[in-house]
């Protein structure tokens, strides 16, 4: 049987909508914690 | 196409094609991340409130790790999309098509003329819209379809034959059956099925058989298997979704499987195969009455033919309605959960995967602390160091899905292709019983 080609787009979007959630997530705490870090620590950290 | 027997072109596929195709866009990563940081950054920024130069190199300037969790969040997501990709496509020839008619009707006692008559008069049913069928499920005479060679729920050694009257089924401006024609046409095919042993047959049979309009093949009546019948192919067709309509409302009379679904004239099937009565009948609806109303209708109606004194019809004589949106719904539920089922554990992957971006994350707020610093001792506020270090995630994010989504659409739709030689192989099969009890 020649199957034609089905894009699932509702079921695509929820992929790509929990692929984007996780990397929000991910950053989260290193972005939370680098955003309280002192402009002076960072750039002693940085040198 | 290439020459291949069944087991090598899917060994092709699984040792060359496939991998060839993971590590092409392996290498197709860098070129990925660098236009989405050129062209889609500039869209993200203002969403974020961030000022555009501050993505300009957000990824490039750490583009290897960047690469890496990139191709991580692809293994996961792309499977995904494959596994979604290739699921819905494998079910569409199965789910009932667009050419179906509302329901099927069979009456396991059989139809009167009268009878007939009062099913057409029933309200609820469109009277113009209501067509009787004989079907007979007889044997191919050769193995046209290669059943015998190859294992496959359509390469069987026998088909479903339905006789119908042509005029009323194919023709006119408004007929029962839209139905796609590969191969000549509805008014082509109705002249020729009015000729006698003509018939319109589905795109699979012809691929598989090698036969095409005007061929012959011939078919062993169940009653009379010492005299084949042979029929003429009149035209060829798409019929999505034959198989279960035709399972689900019990056509199949010998039972099993059968290889296509093939209308002939009504006359000519009955002759050919000594069919008395009619016992099915392919209708639409008009909407005025419910399936449960129908139904009850119907029954009422196959009771006529009971002599009086006889008892009522038994479970095995009831009417059973086989209606197309019902099996299509159905088909569809199961197949939702199935392939959710499949796409569970490419999901786990990316899940786990994720943990990758914490640490390119993490890496690149390491190699630009003194940059941070910087914009923060120049008035950048807290909030906008977060939506900036937030930003490459997301764009990050975003690689992975343009990847995976180009990625799981090409395996998807190749092992779509594929899945058709692997069903046709019988199987490996790893003899455990004989190993235990040579060992032993």
């Amino acid at each position: 049987m020649d199957a034609p080609l089905v894009i699932p787009w509702k079921q695509i979007g929820l992929g790509f909508g929990i692929t984007l959630m996780l990397c929000f997530v991910a950053a989260l705490w290193p972005a939370f914690t680098t955003g309280r870090t002192e402009p002076l620590t960072l750039l002693q950290l940085g040198r | 196409m290439v020459p291949l027997g069944d087991d090598y072109r899917y060994l092709v596929y699984a040792l060359i094609g496939y991998p060839s195709m993971v590590l092409g866009f392996v290498c197709l990563a860098p070129l990925a991340v660098l236009g989405a940081e050129r062209f889609l950054a500039p869209l993200l920024a203002p969403l974020l409130r961030i000022d555009r130069r501050f993505l300009a190199a957000q990824l490039s300037g750490n583009l290897w790790r960047t690469i890496g969790t990139t191709v991580a969040l692809t293994v996961g997501l792309g499977l995904y999309v494959s596994t979604q990709t290739w699921g819905y496509s494998m079910l569409k020839p199965f789910t009932p098509g667009d050419w179906l008619p509302d329901m099927i009707v069979g009456f396991p006692s059989g139809l009167s003329d009268d009878q007939l008559m009062a099913v057409r008069k029933t309200p609820g049913v469109a009277a113009d819209q209501c067509l009787p069928m004989v079907v007979e499920q007889p044997k191919l005479a050769s193995d046209l379809l290669g059943a015998e060679k190859v294992f496959s729920a359509v390469r069987q050694d026998n088909v479903l034959l339905v006789g119908v009257d042509p005029e009323q089924a194919f023709g006119g401006e408004h007929p029962l059956f839209h139905m796609d024609f590969k191969e000549g046409s509805p008014a082509d095919a109705v002249a020729r099925l009015k000729q006698g042993r003509q018939c319109i047959v589905p795109d699979h049979f012809v691929k598989y058989s090698g036969l095409g309009v005007g061929d012959r093949f011939a078919v062993l009546p169940p009653d009379n298997p010492d005299q084949p019948v042979e029929y003429t192919i009149a035209g060829v067709v798409t019929l999505p979704g034959w198989h279960w309509m035709s399972k689900l409302s019990g056509m199949r009379s010998q039972g099993g499987r059968s290889g296509a679904m093939i209308f002939a004239n009504f006359d000519q099937v009955r002759s050919d195969f000594n069919l008395q009565k009619t016992r099915f009948l392919w209708l639409n609806t008009d909407g005025a009455a419910s399936k449960e109303q129908l139904q009850a209708s119907f029954q009422a109606i196959a009771e006529t033919s009971v002599p009086p004194g006889r008892p009522p019809a038994g479970p095995e004589q009831a009417v059973r309605i086989t209606a197309t949106e019902d099996v299509r719904s159905a088909i569809r539920n199961r197949a939702d959960g199935m392939i959710w089922g499949m796409s569970q554990l490419p999901l786990i992957t990316l899940g786990v995967t994720s943990l990758g971006v914490i640490n390119t994350v993490l890496a690149s707020i390491r190699a630009r602390r003194w940059e941070m610093g910087v914009l923060r001792a120049i008035g950048t506020t807290r909030f906008g160091l977060f939506r900036l270090i937030i930003a490459e995630a997301i764009l990050i994010g975003i690689v992975a899905c343009l990847l995976s989504f180009v990625f799981g659409v090409a395996a998807g739709w190749c092992s779509t292709g594929v899945t058709q030689y692997v069903v046709s192989s019988a199987g490996w099969m790893l003899p455990w019983s004989s190993r235990g009890s040579k060992s032993a």
